[in-house]
């Protein structure tokens, strides 16, 4: 008798070590996917405060193009205003488009292409995107985890008991700012 | 998820498994060595099961907490050998912004390793560190002066993994094993040669002696053979470590093609670093001593080498890889002379 309520004890200490580590397991996933974001965030920041800074300099060598500049500057607008992943990621996917527009039209200019500010912009552009993209990937790796842990059993289990929601992913195009190598990954 | 994320996981999973098996055939030898040992010291006891068993497996592990608690001051000892200095965002912006593009894609802007820079024409890089919290990367500052943007990032992200793959440790672990079979080895050649001479002076007899006399015999086949097996699995892990940290900085930046370039390139320079110690040669991003070895030498060599051939690195990370990365690309131009301040 003492032998079996022994053994029940112990069954019943290892099942609640078990639920206790896959919620921590699943509490941590999500905890890195916040982080995560706080971090997409950040640098979205960056590229929203380069871009007045990148119209202006373009602006000095070519005003006329005002169509462009205005474009982007409304894209940053929109950019700043949404907050879900869904819609932000159409959102950067507009200003995307935006500045790649605007790096085009930089072509046209050579006086602009060698002027030593716009060079260091570009610099920190690439640097920017780079770093928006980066964030992004590992935003997605997060997700990625976390979905896996809260579908494969047994922690689906656990999920389905402590009700462990759903997150986005967040995918955009990349505007492409590098100058070499001329090959594309994504 | 994708084919080549798939791929890239069972290369990492088969990685893990060999280098385990790897390490456990370290700590046997070192096991081995230590019964030996033993056996020459106390005789014919370690023949009893329960007490030979016993006395091994307490000497091994005494053995390997205290050769590991040795190699706990590496990190410093390694950037003091290298004559590294710490560099700042003033000193070296371009690279701070590269190693941080790295570290957003790792997802540990939080804990950054420190960066170092290294005076020295050769190109190469190295991490060294005892966790994340406690980690270093350093860059000679040849390999900032001679590669493009993207190139470099590669090479940090190949440190960087270094780091998240835990290879610090394990590499530390397969180093210290193999020094601590030399040590082994070392007093069992002191042994040998005492015993020789109390050998020659006075007799001896009984079963003790005859136990003793089989593993002075045993010591002298432990001491030739040991140490080199030791020392090829050591490099061998170290080896391993390398690929894994190539498919790993490709995977995260999902740039292969530079890190394809920035070996090919690196291959193509022949300079040796001037401040390297054997000691931490595995460290390195490439093999710091270029030495190009042909025929049947070259082979032996390359066993005893940290790092695998650049050419093999290539090739590797281009099956990994396929379809998006061309091992024969034209080289993107290197970067002009003084476009990098970094002073």
């Amino acid at each position: 008798m003492l032998a079996f309520s022994l053994v029940l004890l112990l069954l019943l200490v290892a099942v609640v070590g078990w639920v206790v580590a896959g919620y921590n397991r699943l509490v941590r996933a999500r905890v890195r996917i916040d982080e995560a974001w706080a971090q997409i965030d950040t640098q979205l920041q960056r590229r929203h405060d380069l871009i007045p800074n990148l119209v202006n300099t373009v602006k000095g060598y070519a005003a006329h193009e005002r169509e462009t500049f205005e474009e982007v500057t409304a894209a940053r607008a929109k950019a700043i205003s949404v907050q879900a992943p869904g819609e932000l990621a159409e959102a950067e996917n507009g200003l995307t488009q935006a500045l790649g527009k605007l790096l085009a039209i930089t072509e046209n200019y050579p006086d602009l292409k060698a002027d030593q500010n716009f060079r260091q912009l570009q610099e920190e552009l690439a640097h920017t995107e780079n770093m928006v993209a980066g964030s992004r990937g590992h935003y997605n790796a997060s997700v990625r985890d976390y979905d896996t842990a809260r579908k494969v059993f047994p922690t689906s289990v656990i999920a389905g008991m402590f009700n462990f929601e759903d997150r986005e992913y967040f995918e955009v195009d990349t505007v492409e700012v590098r100058q070499a190598p001329n090959v594309s990954f994504e | 998820m994708t084919t080549a994320g798939s791929t890239y996981d069972q290369l990492q999973r088969e990685n893990r498994r060999s280098t385990r098996f790897l390490l456990i055939g370290s700590i046997l030898i070192v096991a081995v060595m230590v019964w030996v040992v033993a056996g020459a010291l106390l005789g014919g006891v370690v023949l009893d099961p329960v007490l030979g068993v016993s006395i091994t497996a307490i000497g091994t592990v005494l053995g390997i907490v205290f050769v590991l608690a040795a190699s706990r001051s590496g990190p410093g000892l390694a950037l003091r050998a290298a004559k590294a200095r710490e560099v700042t965002r003033q000193e070296a912006p371009e690279l701070h912004n590269l190693f941080d593009e790295v570290c957003v894609a790792a997802g540990i802007m939080g804990t950054k390793p420190k960066l170092y820079l290294v005076d020295d024409p050769a190109p190469n890089a190295f991490a060294t560190g005892r966790s994340l919290e406690d980690s270093h990367v350093a860059v000679t500052t040849g390999l900032i002066e001679r590669l493009p943007r993207y190139e470099l990032r590669a090479v940090l992200a190949h440190e960087v993994a270094h780091i998240l793959n835990d290879d610090i440790r394990t590499v530390t672990l397969a180093v210290a094993t193999a020094g601590l079979v030399a040590l082994l080895a070392d007093v069992l050649v002191r042994f040998l040669y005492l015993g020789g001479m109390r050998g020659g002076r006075g007799g001896r007899g009984g079963q003790g002696g005859g136990a003793q006399a089989i593993f002075l015999l045993l010591g002298l086949v432990a001491v030739i053979l040991a140490p080199i097996a030791a020392q090829i699995i050591r490099f061998a892990v170290s080896r391993e470590r390398e690929y894994l940290a190539d498919a790993t900085a490709a995977d995260l930046l999902r740039d292969p093609q530079s890190m394809v370039n920035a070996l090919r390139r690196i291959d193509g320079d022949h300079r040796s670093l001037q401040e390297f110690e054997v000691a931490t040669a595995h460290l390195w991003f490439e093999e710091p001593n270029d030495v190009e070895q042909q025929g049947g030498a070259s082979k032996m060599a390359r066993r005893f080498a940290t790092h695998p051939s650049i050419r093999e690195r290539v090739e590797r990370l281009a099956t990994l890889n396929a379809g998006t990365v061309r091992p024969d690309a034209p080289l993107p131009p290197p970067p002009s002379p003084g476009e990098r301040g970094y002073r």
